[in-house]
C-alpha cells in the first residue's frame, strides 16, 4: 500500500469530500490529509525537521491546524507521493489583465488600451516563474510531490451577482480563451518540469469552457446560495469534481511512478494532452 | 576699497561653496524658483538617467503621474523592459530637446512624423519609441493602434501636469532629411534601415535646443497655463559618437551645450533647472558617484541628487538615504548590458554593437 498525502488550503477539503468513496476505489492507497486555510497556508513552511505547518507565530493557523488535522505541523517524510492543490501561478493576475487591457491582434474593445501579444506572453512567463519559484521557495524540488491548480470559479460567477468573478467572465468570453489557457498551463508545465516538479492542469471535462468550471462541480449548489446564512461560494468543487481530479492525479502517478530505493521520479512525467475545450 | 565680491554668500566661492563641502550635499546648489510638493503633479521625461528621477520620486511618495500604468502587478522586470512605469508615459527615452518637440506636437496639434513604423524580421517597430516593445508588433496597423493610445496619455498628461521634468541626454541623433522627424535611436540599431540617402545625422546645436524649448513650453502653456517645466541634464556621458570626434570630446562637447541652454532658460519664466548634473560631475565628488564603467550614476549619486531635491523643496532629505530600498531591486534579466543597472537605454545598445578587437 502506498501512503498518499493530500496537502494544501481549502481546496483540499474538496477531496475529502469523496474520502471514502475514493478509498473504496483506490484500495492501494492509504490517503491521509492536512489543509489550512488560505492565509495560513501562504505563510505555512517546511522546516528543517522535514515537518509542514503554519509560521512561528500564527496562531490563528496552528488552531485551525489542530482543529482541521488534528495536530499543528505534519511529518511529509513517511508519504511515498503528496498531492498539493490550491497554488494559482497568478491566474487572477492574468485574468485581470484581459479584464483591463486588450491584446493587439486579437479581440478588440476599442474602450480599452492595448497590449501587446508579446507583453502578455512575458507576463505570463514571470508570472508562472514566481509561482513556480515560490512552490520551490515553500518545498524544495521534491520529485514526490504533484501540484493541481485550485479549479477555475464556476460558470455563473461569470454573471453578475455576489461574489460574481468579472475578469474570469470576460476571459471566458475571448476568442482566443482556449489558445490563452492552453499557453498559460502548457507554460506552468513546462516551468514545473524545469523545476523538478509536476503538474496537472485541471481536469478538462470539468471545464464549462475556458476559465470557468462547470456549474455542476459546485460545492455549493444554486439553490441554496445565500439560503440560512450559507456563502456565496463559486470558488470551490464538489466531491464529483474530487473524483474526477482524483483519476487524474492517479494517471498521473501511474505515469510517473517513484523508485523507492532511488528516491527519484522515473520516467519524466509527460504533460497531460492538451484537448481543444 | 569695495568689490562686487565681499557681500557674495558663501556659495559664490569656490573653496567654501564646494571645497569645504561635502560632496553629496552641497549647499544652495539648487534654489527652486518654483515650489513643487507632495500634492504636484508631476510629469517626467527625458533621457536613461531621467529614469532614476523618476524612480527616486515615485519611491519617496510624490505625485509622479504615470498615464499609461497597468492595474495588475506584473512582475518588475517585464515592467521596465516594455517602458510601463519607467516615465510617466511609455515615450521609452527621450533623449533631446527635439524629440520632446516632436511628442509634444504630435500629442496636441497631430503633427505626423515621417517613416513611424520601422520592420524587421516580419516584426513592427514604433519608431519614435522602439525600445517600448522590445519584440515589436505583429502588424503595422498594431504599431499606429498603439501610438494613437500613447499620444492620447501623453495628451492628458501635459493638459493636467503642474511641473514636468525633463532631464537632457544628448544633443546628438538621427534625422529624417526630408521632413526633419529625429529617432531616439538610429535606424538599422533596433529595427528598419539604414539609408544615407534618407536619414542623417543631426547634432543640435545650442540655438535649436533654445528653440525648441521655448516653443514647447508655449505650445504647453496653451493648453496648461500652470505648467513648469524643470530641467536637468544627464550626467551619463555619451556610450558612442557619430561626429567624428573622440567620445570624450563629443561628450564634453554636448553636456554643455545643453547645460548651456538649461542656464538660459532657467532666468525665463516656466523653467527652472536643477543641478543633479553638477551633484554627479562635481569635482568634489572625484567620481564616487559614477560606477565603473564610468557612465552610469551610483544609487549614492542619485540619492544625493534627490537629497538636494528634497532639502530645498522643505521635504526631508534624509528619506533620500532609503532610495532603492523601499521596493525590491527589480530583477536581473537577460538583457541587462553590461551594468547598465536595470535602466534601459537604446544608446547603450551602440556599445554592443561596437566592433571587437580593439580597433583605433
Amino acid at each position: 500500500m502506498s501512503r498518499l498525502l493530500i496537502l494544501g488550503n481549502s481546496q483540499a477539503t474538496t477531496l475529502r469530500l469523496a474520502e471514502e468513496e475514493i478509498a473504496a476505489a483506490y484500495p492501494e492507497y492509504d490517503i491521509s490529509f492536512y489543509g489550512l486555510p488560505a492565509i495560513a497556508y501562504d505563510r505555512a513552511y517546511l522546516d528543517k525537521n522535514g515537518l509542514f505547518g503554519p509560521a512561528k507565530g500564527d496562531r490563528f493557523g496552528a488552531s485551525k491546524a489542530n482543529e482541521w488535522n488534528g495536530g499543528a505541523r505534519i511529518d511529509l517524510a513517511p508519504f511515498d507521493r503528496i498531492f498539493v492543490i490550491g497554488h494559482r501561478w497568478r491566474i487572477y493576475y492574468l485574468t485581470r489583465l484581459l479584464y483591463t487591457r486588450c491584446v493587439h491582434g486579437m479581440q478588440r474593445n476599442r474602450q480599452k488600451s492595448g497590449i501587446t501579444e508579446s507583453f502578455l506572453l512575458a507576463a505570463m512567463t514571470a508570472w508562472v516563474r514566481d509561482g513556480c519559484d515560490e512552490i520551490i521557495e515553500k518545498f524544495g524540488a521534491n520529485p514526490r510531490m504533484i501540484f493541481a491548480p485550485s479549479p477555475y470559479p464556476m460558470a455563473r460567477a461569470a454573471l453578475k451577482r455576489p461574489e460574481w468573478e468579472p475578469a474570469f467572465g470576460l476571459a471566458s468570453r475571448l476568442s482566443e480563451r482556449d489558445m490563452i489557457l492552453d499557453v498559460y498551463e502548457g507554460m506552468i508545465a513546462d516551468t514545473m518540469e524545469a523545476r523538478g516538479l509536476h503538474f496537472i492542469p485541471q481536469p478538462r471535462e470539468t471545464l464549462d469552457r475556458a476559465f470557468l468550471t462547470k456549474d455542476a462541480f459546485a460545492r455549493v449548489p444554486e439553490a441554496e446560495l445565500g439560503k440560512n446564512g450559507v456563502k456565496d461560494d463559486h470558488r470551490h468543487a464538489n466531491a464529483a469534481y474530487a473524483k474526477i481530479l482524483f483519476a487524474a492525479l492517479q494517471d498521473a502517478m501511474l505515469q510517473a511512478p517513484i523508485d523507492k530505493d532511488k528516491n527519484t521520479l522515473q520516467p519524466k512525467l509527460t504533460r497531460q494532452t492538451k484537448a481543444s475545450i | 576699497m569695495a568689490s562686487p565680491y565681499d557681500n557674495a554668500p558663501p556659495r559664490a566661492f569656490w573653496r567654501s561653496g564646494v571645497v569645504a563641502q561635502d560632496a553629496g550635499a552641497i549647499e544652495a546648489l539648487y534654489l527652486p524658483k518654483f515650489a513643487i510638493t507632495r500634492e504636484s503633479k508631476i510629469m517626467t521625461a527625458g533621457s536613461c538617467f531621467a529614469q532614476h528621477l523618476h524612480r527616486a520620486l515615485a519611491e519617496l511618495g510624490w505625485g509622479v503621474m504615470d498615464a499609461e500604468r497597468l492595474e495588475v502587478a506584473v512582475p518588475d522586470d517585464v515592467l521596465k523592459r516594455h517602458f510601463y512605469s519607467v516615465f510617466s508615459a511609455r515615450y521609452g527615452n527621450i533623449y533631446t530637446a527635439r524629440q520632446l518637440r516632436q511628442l509634444i506636437g504630435e500629442a496636441l496639434l497631430d503633427e505626423a512624423p515621417a517613416l513611424p513604423v520601422w520592420e524587421r524580421d516580419g516584426r513592427y517597430f514604433d519608431a519614435l519609441r522602439p525600445n517600448v516593445e522590445p519584440d515589436g508588433f505583429g502588424a503595422e496597423a498594431h504599431v499606429k493602434e498603439a501610438r494613437g493610445e500613447h499620444l492620447a496619455a501623453v495628451r492628458d498628461l501635459l493638459v493636467s501636469a503642474d511641473v514636468i521634468v525633463f532631464t537632457l541626454g544628448l544633443t546628438e541623433g538621427w534625422r529624417h532629411r526630408s521632413t526633419g522627424t529625429v529617432y531616439p535611436v538610429a535606424p538599422g540599431v533596433i529595427a528598419g534601415q539604414f539609408d544615407p540617402d534618407i536619414f542623417e545625422f543631426y547634432n543640435a546645436p545650442y540655438e535649436d535646443i533654445l528653440a525648441d524649448m521655448r516653443a514647447r513650453r508655449d505650445m504647453v502653456r496653451a493648453v496648461n497655463p500652470g505648467a513648469n517645466f524643470l530641467l536637468s541634464v544627464s550626467p551619463v556621458p555619451l556610450t558612442a559618437t557619430a561626429s567624428g570626434k573622440h567620445v570624450l570630446s563629443a561628450s564634453s562637447y554636448s553636456k554643455p551645450v545643453m547645460r548651456s541652454v538649461c542656464g538660459v532658460l532657467a532666468g525665463e519664466d516656466g523653467f527652472d533647472y536643477f543641478p543633479s548634473y553638477e551633484v554627479i560631475t562635481s569635482p568634489s565628488a572625484r567620481g564616487v558617484f559614477f560606477e565603473k564603467n564610468l557612465r552610469q550614476p551610483t544609487k549614492a549619486g542619485v540619492a544625493a541628487a534627490m537629497r538636494m531635491f528634497l532639502a530645498a523643496q522643505g521635504d526631508d532629505p534624509e528619506q533620500a538615504a532609503h532610495l532603492g530600498e523601499i521596493s525590491p531591486a527589480p530583477r536581473q534579466t537577460d538583457r541587462s548590458i553590461e551594468g547598465e543597472d536595470d535602466l534601459i537605454c537604446e544608446e547603450a545598445m551602440l556599445d554592443a554593437m561596437r566592433p571587437k578587437g580593439g580597433r583605433k
